[in-house]
């Protein structure tokens, strides 16, 4: 009975070359559909920033001001990669940067 | 949330502007239009890993690390000489990860552009991960079912209870030098590439005869011969046992004529006699041990009470002292499991 059992042992190593550039934008709550159809593919909202650097987001009728921050703590990006006999975790990016919009949105009006 | 799927313009993204009642002239020229990816946004196999600063350094420099961990385990992530704890965070906000997106300062002026930019996936969770103590209580479960206990008794033993060093790295949930700690802590050996505990007795009884050859050859401590050793017991033990005995016990000292000599380790080899005594009976007067323990070991060396750190216990209230035998390895791995 006291054989050895199949345990798991997944190796994490960095992804092969350039290393990408991801980030975060991090929203208060969470994104509703419409309709019920899935968001594959699906436009989100425009983000601009204004000239003195503060970044707007405009989704659908809500228009957000959020702000630039740094991840206190990083957040590394792991990829799952599956092979036949292996499963392995690609380091794909150590995410440092984010945008946050946590202010209330703000309705516009007289949009069709 | 808008529902089409055509690329955004310019003019539907002023039109916007304009009705959110900001002017071109007021923004940066390069706005930027986020997607939902259109492929696997749900089935992804992205996960968010937050490390500790220690766990930040090995990814920094692109270690390789391990996730090891069964179904009823904790998982933890190995780097080379560290492991780390694993636990899973929620988040009540949204967490949209993109791809290339343009911070302000990424931003010059020009002319008016909009860049497409596809978010991969949303995450209410991610997984943190701080540095903790290795999980290595099981290194000592998996070697108790394959215990050497001399040539004549190795027909007993399952093949498939002995493992290698490489096949104890795979499922003990400890970094490749935490494990390789644990075992030179351990009292084992490596027979046929294959790690093996030595069991008590005959690893007492393999040491004596080792230690008699001073005597028998009238060595100074410090002027122990390592082939004279191994050719005298060569009958008596298999090489593989003594060259780990030896290798454990004994540092250089000195070279006479070219010829490197050794030493026994006094604390190694007091200690452990200290354990043969404690393993013989439960409470031993502690005077009356400290004695036989004095005698026990080869002459010239002088067993003190610290060497006793985690394998006796001495009582100091009782009248006379007491001392008893007490492995601190087979504590749990969890202090909250002591108690």
């Amino acid at each position: 009975m006291n054989k050895m059992r199949i345990r798991k042992r997944f190796k994490v190593s960095p992804s092969e070359g350039p290393s990408e550039e991801w980030s975060i934008i991090e929203l208060q709550g969470d994104l509703k559909s419409h309709t019920d159809s899935n968001f594959e593919g699906k436009f989100i909202g425009d983000l601009h920033f204004t000239k003195s650097g503060t970044p707007v987001l405009i989704i659908g009728h809500h228009l957000m001001y959020g702000k630039e921050a740094k991840l206190e703590k990083p957040f590394a990006l792991l990829e799952k990669k599956k092979t036949e006999d292996s499963t392995e975790y690609l380091v794909r990016s150590i995410i440092t940067n984010k945008i946050i919009f946590k202010t209330r949105p703000k309705p516009i009006v007289g949009k069709e | 949330m808008v529902d089409k799927e055509s690329e955004r313009s310019l003019e539907e993204i002023n039109e916007i502007l304009t009705l959110a009642k900001l002017n071109e002239s007021e923004i940066k020229s390069t706005s930027q239009a986020i997607y939902f990816t259109s492929k696997n946004l749900y089935e992804n196999n992205y996960k968010l890993l937050q490390p500790d600063s220690h766990l930040l350094k090995e990814l920094n420099v692109g270690n390789t690390l391990y996730i090891k961990g069964d179904d009823d385990e904790e998982v933890v992530i190995c780097s080379e000489t560290q492991t780390f704890h694993v636990t899973c965070a929620e988040t009540s906000n949204s967490l949209l990860l993109v791809n290339n997106l343009l911070f302000d300062g990424d931003i010059q002026d020009g002319t008016r552009t909009v860049n497409k930019i596809e978010v991969g996936g949303v995450f209410y969770e991610y997984l943190e991960a701080v540095v903790g103590k290795p999980h290595i209580r099981k290194l000592n479960v998996l070697l108790k079912g394959s215990v050497y206990k001399g040539s004549e008794h190795e027909f007993q033993v399952d093949e498939e209870k002995l493992y290698t060093f490489e096949q104890l790295n795979n499922v003990i949930q400890a970094s490749t030098k935490e494990i390789k700690e644990a075992l030179s802590s351990m009292n084992v050996v490596t027979i046929n590439g294959k790690i093996r505990l030595l069991d008590f007795e005959y690893h007492f009884r393999v040491l004596s005869y080792m230690l008699k050859l001073i005597d028998e050859n009238s060595w100074e401590l410090d002027e122990i011969d390592y082939e004279v050793t191994l050719d005298t017991l060569s009958d008596l033990v298999p090489k593989e046992i003594l060259t780990s005995l030896f290798d454990k016990y004994t540092e250089e000292s000195k070279i006479i004529d070219g010829l490197q000599l050794y030493r026994y380790s006094e604390f190694k080899v007091c200690r452990f006699f200290a354990e043969v005594l404690l393993s013989e009976s439960g409470k031993f007067n502690l005077k009356d041990f400290l004695q036989a323990w004095k005698e026990s070991v080869p002459e010239g060396m002088n067993p003190t009470e610290d060497m006793l750190y985690g394998v006796a216990i001495i009582d100091r209230k009782a009248h006379p002292n007491v001392i008893w035998s007490f492995d601190e390895s087979g504590l749990p791995d969890n202090i909250i499991d002591t108690f």
